[in-house]
């Protein structure tokens, strides 16, 4: 079954465009740490050189003197390993959720279901906030918080898709055959409700790079770790006399925002059968 | 850029330049052909969350109230005290009464005479009570006499030579008793529409939008005001700000309410001008404190290390494009009656720095590195100087082997941390010190002052008995040369121990038009009347 989908990957234009971004920025981010290894808080060189200005910043400098290419290496890491450990986290809270309440459904469903409504009445970027300020700002509270505010539409796919494939023949059949619960949800519905949660989990990873660049331009990310949005938040004061600064990173965050996007819309093609004709 | 290198290459001359080094910018404010007429049009970096001074020290409240109230007296470009609702002053021989001749035919703006029992009650019911400097600055005063409605004295239990350099509008507004009297002070409805006696009368405050002041026709001084009016406009985004002020909105940006980086663009002198002295009276220093009950900060010698490893002149230079002077000691240089230069220096030195640590018995490890601080930093949210500063200090600490894991809490958090559970290594903020290092020095380094849950009180928690004598004894020194030499002690003494590194005295800065113009600048011109300011005509 994935070898399919991976041929349908492979036949999307935009799934392989944001494959494609989205490897570029891999190898930045591991390359980039052989090539630039200093520290990116290290004031090396004369503050607000221009890209080009000087070959030893290629990228220029912040008002401090910090190196901004370094930043830029830097921050992809934060923001790869944030986007993926929050949507996992997300994925994980949102599949146990949803997979608990379309299954068992009675009052379990009804009690799981007004937690999630609990999550989604509280508008997400405030609620990340708050967790932030509440909890000291650095990657891990900033990854949790983001993983947390961010899970209730997944609860909600796999939920329907439980409530659905719950009453299906081949479910029928192994419970007939003495399937024990966690072993139905496991083995026999889970597979098959995953395709969406991977599709929304690509899009949930945007918008956790996105919510912590946000998170960063605030001053409520990690002090000690240099992000895109650090970098932009350190920058906004100047951005009339160096608009550099704001913008190396914002097109950044932009490429690798598209980039999931992209591949989250490949993805939805690909593993949906509806779509298939097309 | 020219500004920068100025006064990067001015502040190495010393003391004397803060005044010398301005002159230039000084010139530009300051006019003496007054025109009548106009509203100006000023904006604070926050909105007042009220308009009694006598009552709250946050600044902005000062910046607005001070053209509607007044203060015994002003202070000029020297810190000397200039006439306000005092002509005269005088203190007896033996420092135990000071005697005030207080100015004659000034009406409250509802028209009722003001007298001397309005400075008795303010006195003794608020700033005595409820000012937050005041308790400190008139606790010695024990009885009031007013002879005549024209005469206060303050009769003392103690000599408080610090009094004079406390009775402007922001130390000690006189407030009218009349309205006052018998109410609930702090509560008052007229705390939001004062009634003063001030150059300007207050009109209308539209919450998130404005604060509007006319002119006081009957103003005690004769001519003045030359405005017709004020408009306070509150502008959250300092990024509008700027906007505001070059499209002609704003007059007068008053407090550094513009980031440090975009004063460049208003350099071109014909357009708008730099006041560079307007809060020297606020005398404030940005610090590094240590939590002196850690180890290893509880070694002075791990201390003076971290003072060699810092370089307060690049610090300056990047964190401050060159507004301020580097701090030498924890009276700022502008307080230039008791400011002592030579003390005990750390000049940057990085071996020093390494030898102090291994003295200590800190040595390195095979990684090169020592042991590992926190710094803690009210920068969220507040001063991006802040912020850059801490992660400036992690950069040079890093270079004597100390690891620094910086935090950036919301202001209330980092209060709690750092003053009620004393549960940090290191701190970066600033201070006002104020005129007088009684009043506003005293309190970083007094025993008595190491008050759990009581935030800008002794927070590092160093205790010397010798240095609370002399504190203690040059707070009741009447005699000035006798005072100057016990407090170029205490400076010694904190430098020798640094328990807090002072790092830069920032400047304040005032951006304005270049047609606005006052006939003297004065030293609390962040709390200046504005009775003789003008704005000349668009040409």
């Amino acid at each position: 079954m994935y070898r399919i989908i991976l041929e349908h990957i492979l036949q999307n234009r935009a799934a392989i465009a944001g494959l494609l971004l989205l490897v570029a920025v891999i190898l930045i981010a591991v390359l980039g740490s052989f090539y630039l290894p200093g520290d990116p808080w290290e004031m090396a060189n004369a503050p607000m050189l221009w890209p080009g200005d000087d070959p030893d910043s290629p990228l220029g400098t912040d008002i401090m003197g910090r190196d901004i290419a370094t930043g830029m290496v830097s921050g992809a890491k934060v923001s790869l390993l944030v986007g993926f450990a929050s949507a996992f986290i997300s994925a994980l809270v949102g599949i146990t959720f949803g997979a608990l309440g379309g299954f068992y459904r009675g009052w379990v469903d009804a009690f799981l279901m007004r937690i999630t409504e609990l999550f989604q009445t509280v508008p997400q970027f405030v609620l990340a906030v708050v967790l932030v300020a509440v909890f000291k700002p650095s990657v891990v509270t900033a990854v949790f918080a983001i993983g947390i505010v961010s899970w209730p539409p997944t609860a909600r796919l796999v939920r329907s898709a439980f409530l659905v494939l719950r009453e299906r023949e081949f479910v029928l059949a192994a419970r007939t055959l003495g399937m024990s619960d966690p072993r139905l949800i496991l083995t026999q519905l889970l597979p098959n409700a995953l395709p969406p949660v991977i599709v929304i989990s690509a899009l949930n990873i945007a918008t956790a790079i996105l919510t912590e660049a946000s998170l960063s331009f605030l001053g409520l990310g990690d002090p000690n770790v240099m992000s895109w949005g650090t970098i932009i938040g350190n920058g906004r004061e100047q951005v009339v006399d160096a608009w550099y600064i704001c913008g190396i990173p914002g097109i950044a965050i932009l490429v690798v925002v598209l980039a999931f996007n992209l591949l989250g819309e490949g993805l939805n093609d690909a593993l949906n059968p509806q779509l298939h004709k097309r | 850029m020219s500004v920068q290198t100025l006064l990067h290459a001015v502040s190495n001359l010393g003391a004397a330049f803060l005044i010398a080094g301005f002159s230039t910018a000084n010139a530009q404010t300051v006019g003496d052909t007054p025109v009548y007429g106009g509203i100006l049009n000023i904006t604070v970096p926050t909105e007042p969350v009220g308009l009694n001074s006598g009552i709250n020290t946050t600044m902005f409240i000062g910046e607005v109230s001070s053209k509607i109230v007044e203060g015994l007296v002003a202070f000029d470009v020297n810190l000397n005290p200039v006439p306000a609702l005092a002509t005269k002053w005088e203190v007896s021989p033996d420092g135990l009464t000071l005697s005030f001749d207080l100015r004659q035919g000034v009406k409250w703006h509802d028209g009722k005479d003001f007298t001397a029992a309005d400075v008795e009650f303010t006195l003794k019911e608020v700033w005595q009570k409820l000012h937050p400097f005041g308790k400190s600055a008139f606790g010695n005063v024990t009885k009031v006499d007013t002879p005549n409605p024209h005469k206060v004295i303050l009769h003392l239990s103690a000599p408080a030579p610090y009094i004079l350099n406390y009775i402007n509008t922001y130390g000690a507004q006189v407030l009218p008793r009349h309205i006052y009297e018998g109410t609930d002070i702090v509560n008052n409805p007229y705390n939001t529409k004062p009634v003063g006696t001030g150059p300007f009368v207050f009109k209308e405050w539209v919450k998130g939008s404005h604060i509007r002041l006319e002119k006081n026709p009957n103003y005690w001084q004769k001519g003045q005001p030359f405005l017709d009016g004020i408009v306070f406009k509150f502008i959250p985004d300092s990024a509008a700000r700027i906007v505001a002020l070059k499209a002609g909105e704003l007059d007068v940006v008053l407090g550094s309410a513009l980031p440090v980086t975009s004063l460049q663009q208003f350099e071109d002198k014909s357009k708008y001008s730099i006041n560079l002295i307007d809060g020297n009276y606020l005398a404030t220093i940005a610090f590094l404190q240590f939590n002196v009950r850690n180890k290893p900060l509880s070694d002075v010698r791990v201390r003076q290390a971290i003072a060699h490893a810092i370089n307060k002149q690049t610090l300056l230079k990047l964190v401050y494009l060159g507004y301020g002077k580097v701090a030498t000691g924890p009276v700022p240089s502008s307080v230039s009656k008791y400011y002592s230069a030579d003390t005990r220096q750390y000049a940057p030195d990085l071996e020093r720095a390494a030898q102090l640590l291994d003295e200590a018995g800190y040595k390195t490890d095979k990684s090169g590195k020592r042991f590992k601080l926190r710094l803690i930093h009210d920068g969220a949210g507040g001063s991006p100087q802040n912020i850059r500063t801490a992660e400036f200090t992690k950069q040079a600490l890093s270079k004597i082997g100390v690891e620094v894991e910086l935090q950036g809490p919301d202001f209330a958090t980092f209060l709690r941390y750092v003053f009620t559970e004393q549960d940090y290594d290191m701190m970066n903020s600033s201070m006002h010190r104020l005129p007088d290092p009684t009043l506003g020095v005293q309190r970083i380094f007094w025993t008595q002052n190491i008050r759990k849950g009581v935030p800008w009180t002794n927070g590092s928690g160093y205790s010397n008995p010798k240095l609370d004598a002399i504190m203690e004894q040059a707070a009741a020194e009447p005699d000035e040369v006798r005072r100057k030499a016990l407090i170029k002690d205490w400076q010694q003494i904190v430098q020798e121990d640094v328990p807090l590194l002072e790092l830069v005295e920032p400047v304040w800065y005032t951006v304005s038009t270049a047609r606005f113009k006052k006939l003297a600048l004065q030293a609390d011109g962040l709390f200046a009347s504005y009775a003789d300011a003008w704005l000349e005509p668009k040409k």
